[in-house]
């Protein structure tokens, strides 16, 4: 942690002296289990960069943040982080050419939760990319890198599926009967990048398809709804959950529904290559179609 | 004081549940939360009350301001179209090991919901409303009640009855004829307890008390709450907010977790002939919070609405309040915010302005 901390503090002086006029980076937060996002348009407070334990926060989403959009910046981002940068470009909500980026092979996170305990941060475990390979410049040790199985990606997926029906049901119910509609999930997922959410909370209230009111159906509705947004985009970056202050397990829905479209396009990596579009951002005629009736069931 | 045996907890419960709908913290799934006691008693699940937890993961102000609540019911008949006002129907609300900043909240939302004029919605919840508050002997890194003068082992004004948690029993305080009537009506749950031991917790609830208020090494208590009040020009100017809001979400955990937290929007819920309005909580932080109908936004950038936040707590409240701040040092946005802005992170860079 603290090779990286030194090496994303030399980055950030050497490019605001150069070219660069904002690094996105982390700081250390109010308690040692935190981290905060920070943004350094000075050299002088470039000793305030620090990567820890628990530096978690994606921070590919201020990318899209209007004051930003003409900025020359510099980004660290961890493997996670780097799956929702390239989701970004693919889905042409950034423009890469002002931005350097610097990848930071992720040693594994921790969280601490509400009884104190600190453990290995659970999206952490899930983790297929901890290093941003593609990168040029990658700080940290590739060797010191968090290793999973490939088995270890979707096992709460396969736990949810083995569940009846009707009791999966009432699982969700048990779980979503908690939200307080606070939209953490939404705000801080780097790819919910629309600038009005015709969920809710938009810029106009009007055109909210769900009701304000705390009721399990628009609750449902709400998280149902934004799941299947994420149909396609979704790189398990594990923010949603994250964030979450009532510990609703966003990603089992977000994973359940890209483990089904890596079934049905086999699909599975992420690229930047132009000619391999995302599984919902392009259609062939041999598409699998699962859900018509002499459809073909998957790729 | 009285004492009352943990083994009998449940059965106290069970039976005050005849008479109350009890809320109180129950750990679900790693977290500890206010639920109602009659529900979990009837469901299959182990009931795991958690009296230790320093605090709720929301705060208890939804019993009195809740999340939504449906008021209104209309309805269209030819020409006519009815109204009518929704009762409020149950057993009152029994809230079992608030925390006294909690507490402390509800006398701050009192002083708008129950000013004139009067907000009937919270006042019939209000005056329904039984409190039994579980003194706090320590606090977690993330509390810092004293800084708003709030003496967490209570000051037994303004709930119910009060409780001291240690070893194997609770040891009641009553604070109200309710809180009287309460000891009285159960008095077979409870015991009469040696002088020696009452003047004991009573000893170590002041030294506590006394303990937290003259540390001076605390960091959450450097800065004093005051100084935004004192200096609001200067600092309603300086661009903190600009920097906070590089980070902020916009998102609603500060607001909806917050105990003081109160601001709502009203809608309607309607059909063709039929419909309900109701009202729900709003943030400051979203940002159609102060959209107008003409499209006009008077706080269109994140950091005006942050800005907000922090200025309707610390100057537009003690302004309208008699001086009175409106946070109690719960912590809860300390702990729970995703990109860690909080008020004390507020104060102290509001203290670096002051002294620039």
């Amino acid at each position: 942690m603290e090779t990286i901390t030194k090496q994303m503090r030399k980055l950030a002086r050497e490019s605001l002296e150069n070219r660069l006029d904002l690094i996105i980076g982390w700081e250390e937060g109010r308690f040692d289990w935190q981290s905060k996002p920070a943004f350094i348009t000075e050299t002088n407070e470039v000793d305030r960069l620090s990567f820890n334990d628990y530096s978690l926060k994606n921070l590919a989403g201020y990318l899209l943040k209007d004051k930003f959009k003409n900025k020359n910046i510099g980004i660290f981002l961890k493997g996670c982080d780097y799956q929702a940068f390239k989701q970004l470009i693919n889905y042409n909500q950034i423009n890469p050419d002002n931005i350097q980026i610097w990848g930071i092979a992720c040693p594994g996170l921790k969280e601490k939760d509400f009884n104190g305990i600190i453990s290995e941060a659970e999206r952490c475990q899930r983790c297929q990319n901890p290093i941003p390979e593609e990168l040029e410049t990658i700080i940290g040790k590739a060797e010191a890198a968090i290793q999973n199985s490939p088995e270890d990606k979707y096992q709460e997926v396969k736990a949810l599926e083995s569940m009846a029906t009707a009791k999966r049901f009432d699982y969700w119910k048990e779980k979503l009967s908690d939200c307080i509609r606070c939209y953490a999930c939404r705000n801080t997922c780097p790819l919910c990048e629309c600038k009005t959410c015709m969920l809710a909370g938009g810029d106009s209230n009007n055109d909210d398809w769900i009701d304000s009111a705390k009721e399990f159906s628009q609750d449902f509705f709400f998280h149902s709804i934004r799941a299947f947004h994420q149909a396609g985009r979704c790189v398990d970056c594990g923010e949603c959950e994250e964030v979450c202050p009532v510990d609703i397990p966003l990603t089992k829905i977000n994973n359940k529904i890209r483990h089904d479209i890596e079934i049905l396009y086999d699909q599975s990596e992420i690229t930047e290559e132009e000619s391999v579009k995302g599984p919902l951002l392009d259609f062939r005629e041999d598409d699998p179609e699962p859900g018509i009736k002499g459809g073909t069931p998957n790729a | 004081m009285l004492k009352l045996d943990k083994d009998k907890l449940q059965d106290f419960l069970t039976e005050l549940a005849e008479e109350y709908q009890v809320y109180l913290p129950i750990k679900k799934n790693q977290q500890t939360d206010f639920y109602s006691f009659e529900k979990l008693l009837n469901s299959s699940k182990v009931l795991e009350i958690d009296l230790d937890a320093r605090l709720s993961v929301k705060s208890p102000k939804s019993f009195l301001f809740p999340r939504s609540e449906s008021y209104l019911e209309f309805k269209k008949d030819n020409e006519r179209l009815d109204f009518k006002l929704k009762e409020l129907t149950g057993k009152p609300n029994l809230l079992f090991g608030i925390r006294n900043c909690d507490q402390e909240s509800f006398k701050l939302l009192d002083k708008v919901f129950l000013q004139e004029p009067v907000d009937r919605l919270y006042q019939r919840r209000r005056e329904s409303t039984i409190t039994v508050v579980g003194r706090c002997l320590d606090q977690s890194e993330t509390c810092f009640c004293q800084l708003f003068d709030i003496e967490p082992a209570a000051s037994e004004t303004g709930a119910d009855l009060y409780y001291f948690n240690s070893d194997h029993n609770l040891y009641f305080t009553a604070a109200s004829d309710q809180g009287e009537l309460i000891l009285s009506e159960y008095s077979q749950y409870f015991n009469n307890l040696e002088s020696e031991k009452e003047t004991e917790l009573r000893m170590q609830a002041e030294k506590f008390n006394k303990t937290i208020s003259t540390n001076s090494n605390n960091p959450l208590t450097i800065n004093k709450p005051e100084l935004l009040y004192e200096n609001k020009e200067k600092i309603f100017n300086s661009n903190i907010w600009q920097e906070l809001a590089n980070r902020c979400l916009e998102c609603g955990i500060c607001t909806y977790l917050c105990p003081t937290c109160h601001c709502y929007d009203i809608q309607d819920y309607a059909s063709d002939q039929t419909g309900e309005r109701y009202r729900c909580w709003d943030s400051c932080l979203f940002s159609n919070f102060t959209e107008m109908a003409h499209g006009d936004n008077p706080r269109e950038e994140t950091y005006q609405r942050l800005r907000q936040r922090f200025f309707h707590k610390l100057v537009y409240f003690p302004e309208e309040q008699k001086e009175s701040l409106a946070c109690v040092g719960c912590g809860r946005c300390l702990g729970n915010c995703p990109v860690n802005i909080d008020i004390t992170e507020v104060l102290a860079l509001a203290g670096g302005v002051i002294n620039d």
